[in-house]
């Protein structure tokens, strides 16, 4: 035994606050407590063989870390630090104020002997003086007895009790994973930046970055507020997790917030295990309350998907809100500002704001602008219906890139188109279902475009494969081109029918051990999944669910990909396929479009040939909502070989204005208000009316597509029937209208505005429509009410 | 075993009342090895009235530094240091112990090296020169002995660069923990 050795302990209660003391125990010496010195140094010294752990034990004092802690080493306590003293014997008089502040975390481990239990100080060892009563005699054995009237160092239940506890609290602890402070600090401690890029030691031969992908990081780097839209396949993720690093180590970030969906977790997961292994990294997931446990836990990035990270925020789970960097994968998901999710981030402070996205952005005002709500809320858009001037305002803080503007050596990626004709059982029950779903939508009339949707799906349906018989002309196509295959190539195939259609081409394929990605498979699932498919080369073909596997997998094992059907949106296909064809992929990549011949889908592609560009624009979520919003009528209806109807009955009905406005007094304020919302409707708008509890002054949001841009409009209702509405309605309207992040914003009454409310509304920008604008309306839309 | 250097830091404090040590340790590649730290150390005025001159000195070898030595798992065979008042430490342990200069700083002949041992080159032409003091007690063997090891880290480590790692780190841990402040 060291003849001296010093001791950090913490003492217990009843002390108004966890105290660190030193004790310094030289063989000649005493005890000097530095948070109250005269308690200990009152007390009668002990010879050092006395002061034990015993007597600590007593003292309810516990062993904690000592003065320096260590950083790389896994055990930071010891139950002895063999330190020489931190205060010479000989000037104790004032040594005691070279203390150190409070440490106020509890990162103190119990040491493994027994504790005193049902004991306090309250009780029995402080008397009035505020000094210390002594539970033990003057050899310094406790001969109290515990509550199982044992004494107290020698109850075999006290200390099964103990141990219970202790090992509880150390799992707990390791539970936790939490980290020390010393632990985060390694990052800063590495070499800096510029030994960094001579790449001795940050990067591993097989994890180097490209050229212009440091080009990418150098720019992440120097830019706060950034959006890298890099084409799908360049590489954003190792980008901005290089960057990270890079930042980490010259102590500008030291924990970070990764966002991104769902599907994606796994992979970023792995992604910064492979490029930056010494980050340690947290996957939030799981329960609520297991998520709110992992918020806690000190990390230094927090992996979490935009639906728990919301969720977490609107229940109160996340109690910190301030990041060192936020990045924000597939960032297109917080286009829209008023979206939950979208107010839940803008909550979220951090000196870095990245967005990652490979979807062309640049070209959607509207999302433009609501993104950089979040990645640069300061940033003023001064018209923002104006697409010029946007991307003037946002060039500094995008970087975009296309494979074609980069040397990235990618192998050939042919694209071809196969078109098939059905079956003849798939033929016939194709007819049928045609003829009858043609039939249905005469019967039904208008204003049925979700019910078309309904019934282009069973349709499409059908043209996958015939239920009854399970005939399919693409099924025989894939089964053959699957054959032709090379033993060591792997197929991904595309369908977003993930139960009628890719669970039945599992078993049909059962020969290539499939394996099937759909949005039904929790994460854990999903990365087994996807880990089967990479790493056993028996599995040969994965069948992903478009909605669920469409962006962000990596699948460069795979070069043959099969589109089983098709969506809206032809990007989506083409970013689908990206999953195999992108960086690391070493084999040129076969694209096979299957389409069929004389059906719906042929019908689908001749429209969307027309209008690629209006949905590569307008288009990228996968909500049948979005679509309709952008198909006009007579293009819907073109698809059954159908002109849309006009309700002549109701015309005749609403012809008359005076029924028109007899009908508009009789409504309610809410059904006036799905009456204007339905006039937006019509007017090819999509339409979100918000009801009385939500609104704060605007009742109506409404999307559509212009010439400029996506145009967003919010709609103030008043229903004053025969009424005349002031200016200071009108001047509250355009406070209002200040706080929304809309383009125009209408104020629409039943009754009729002022003079002066006419004025006002010029003076702020806002449109007005009256009864009479209403009626008008009405009529030339052929509005039923 | 792989070659080791270590890094003693004494650092004022934020609001210069306080001081702390840290200790790195690097390996020839830069990469740091081992991290310690002591919490903040306060003296009062007394003290300050007492110890006078000498104060930080006491406060960097007897209480910060040799605490942090002693309490690395492996130590290094040298130890450079961020303030000459810090050499004192070399009296106590048993590895070189140098203070260096920046390069460009003023260069006084007739400190406690001479030419021949004070000046460090980078064999590689990476680094600038540098020139090193010892502690006093350091013959002249000691001196080229310690120069020697030196010049071996000098091809591959800015010698100087790795105080501003340990004061980037002290920075952030005074930002999040309050008992280094």
């Amino acid at each position: 035994m060291p003849s001296n050795f010093v001791l950090w302990v913490r003492k217990l209660a009843p002390f108004p606050q966890v105290s660190i003391e030193e004790i310094e125990i030289p063989h000649h010496g005493g005890i000097f407590d530095y948070q109250a010195a005269s308690l200990i140094i009152d007390l009668p010294l002990f010879e050092p063989t006395r002061v034990s752990l015993d007597y600590l034990n007593r003292k309810k004092l516990e062993i904690s870390e000592d003065l320096t802690l260590s950083m790389f080493f896994e055990n930071i306590v010891r139950d002895v630090i063999p330190l020489t003293p931190l205060v010479a014997p000989s000037i104790d008089e004032f040594s005691t104020s070279f203390r150190p502040e409070i440490p106020t975390e509890d990162r103190f481990i119990k040491l493994p002997f027994p504790r005193i239990k049902g004991h306090s100080y309250a009780d029995d060892e402080l008397h009035e003086g505020g000094q210390i009563a002594l539970p033990f005699d003057a050899n310094g054995i406790d001969r109290t007895i515990c509550r199982h009237g044992n004494p107290r160092n020698a109850c075999p239940q006290c200390d099964a009790e103990d141990d219970h506890r202790r090992e509880r609290e150390r799992t707990k602890l390791l539970e936790g994973r939490s980290l020390d402070i010393f632990q985060l600090l390694r990052p800063i401690l590495m070499p800096p930046f510029e030994q960094i890029l001579e790449g001795q030691e940050f990067f591993t031969p097989i994890f180097r970055p490209k050229p212009y992908q440091v080009a990418g990081i150098k720019f992440l780097m120097s830019h706060e507020n950034a959006l890298l839209g890099d084409e799908m396949g360049l590489g954003k993720t190792i980008q901005a997790i290089i960057a990270i690093r890079i930042l980490m180590r010259k102590g500008k970030v030291n924990n970070v917030l990764i966002v991104c969906p769902v599907s994606l977790l796994g992979n970023w997961k792995k992604e910064l295990s492979d490029w930056a292994p010494e980050l340690n990294v947290i996957r939030v997931r799981g329960t609520q309350n297991q998520r709110a446990v992992l918020w806690q836990t000190r990390s230094m990035v927090h992996l979490a998907s935009y639906e728990s990270l919301r969720e977490d925020i609107e229940n109160g789970n996340i109690t910190r809100t301030g990041f060192s960097a936020i990045i924000l994968d597939e960032i297109q998901r917080i286009k829209n500002p008023e979206a939950r999710i979208s107010q839940a981030v803008r909550g979220l402070d951090s000196t870095y704001r990245w967005g990652l996205s490979g979807t062309p952005l640049e070209n959607r005002v509207e999302d433009v602008v609501a993104i950089f709500k979040f990645i640069k809320p300061d940033l003023h858009f001064p018209y923002p219906d104006n697409p010029a001037s946007v991307k003037e305002l946002i060039k500094s803080y995008v970087l975009r890139r296309r494979i074609q503007d980069v040397e990235v050596d990618l192998p050939e990626k042919q694209v071809n188109e196969f078109w098939l004709d059905l079956n003849e059982e798939q033929q016939a029950a194709y007819d049928n279902e045609y003829a009858r779903a043609k039939e249905e939508i005469r019967i039904r009339g208008a204003g049925n475009r979700i019910y078309i949707f309904s019934l282009i799906n069973r349709l499409k349906l059908i043209c996958n494969e015939e239920e009854t018989s399970g005939s399919s002309c693409k099924k025989d196509f894939v089964i053959d081109r699957l054959e032709s295959l090379l033993p060591e190539e792997k197929a991904i195939i595309f369908s977003h029918f993930p139960k009628r259609t890719l669970e039945k081409l599992k078993k049909t394929l059962a020969n290539y051990n499939p394996e099937l990605y759909s949005g039904e498979l929790n994460q854990r699932q999903r990365d087994s999944v996807i880990d089967r498919f990479i790493n056993n080369e028996n599995s040969r073909v994965l069948l992903i669910s478009l909605r669920a596997g469409g962006v962000g997998l990596n699948l460069q094992v795979a070069n043959h990909v099969f589109h089983f059907d098709h969506w809206w949106n032809p990007a989506t296909t083409r970013q689908a396929e990206g999953r195999a064809y992108r960086i690391g992929q070493s084999r040129t990549v076969f694209i096979y479009d299957i389409f069929t011949n004389g059906t719906i889908e042929e019908k689908i592609y001749n429209i969307l040939a027309k209008k690629q560009e209006l949905f590569q624009m307008v288009i990228d979520d996968l909500t049948t909502e979005t679509v309709s919003g952008n198909l006009t009528d007579e293009e819907l209806y073109s698809l059954f070989d159908l002109k849309p109807p006009r309700p002549i009955a109701h015309f005749e009905e609403i012809d008359s204005p005076e029924k028109i406005k007899e009908k508009i007094r009789l409504l309610s304020a809410s059904e006036f208000e799905s009456l204007i919302g339905k006039v937006f409707e019509k007017k090819g708008y999509s339409v979100q009316v918000r009801g009385a509890p939500h609104d704060g002054g605007v009742d109506i949001t409404a999307t559509g597509s212009t010439r400029m841009g996506i145009e967003r409009l919010s709609i103030q209702c008043k229903h004053y029937y025969n009424g005349t509405v002031g200016p200071e309605v009108v001047r509250e309207a355009i406070g209002t209208h200040r706080l929304e992040n809309t383009n125009r914003f209408f104020l629409v009454t039943s009754g009729v505005f002022s003079q002066e409310a006419n004025r006002a509304a010029q003076i702020g920008n806002i449109d007005l429509m009256d009864i009479s604008t209403v009626i008008g309306e009405i009529i030339n839309l052929n509005l039923d009410i | 075993m792989s070659e080791l250097i270590g890094y003693y830091s004494l650092e004022q404090t934020n609001d210069k009342k306080g001081y702390l040590g840290a200790i790195l340790v690097i390996d020839k590649k830069g990469i740091p090895q081992e991290f310690r730290v002591t919490h903040s150390i306060k003296p009062t005025v007394i003290q300050k009235q007492l110890y006078g001159e000498s104060l930080v000195e006491y406060i960097g070898v007897t209480l910060c530094g040799l605490p942090l030595y002693n309490s690395l798992k492996v130590k290094p065979k040298a130890l450079m240091v961020n303030q000459k008042i810090l050499l004192g430490i070399g009296d106590e342990i048993n590895c070189f112990v140098a203070f260096a200069k920046n390069p460009g700083e003023a260069y006084v002949l007739g400190e406690n090296h001479n030419e021949e041992t004070g000046k460090i080159t980078s064999d590689n032409g990476l680094f600038k020169p540098f020139f090193v003091s010892y502690p006093q007690n350091y013959d002249q063997q000691k001196e080229l002995d310690s120069k020697e090891y030196l010049q071996g880290f000098a091809t591959s480590v800015d010698i100087l660069e790795p105080f501003k790692r340990i004061k980037t780190a002290l920075d952030a841990l005074a930002e999040q923990e309050n008992q280094f402040r």
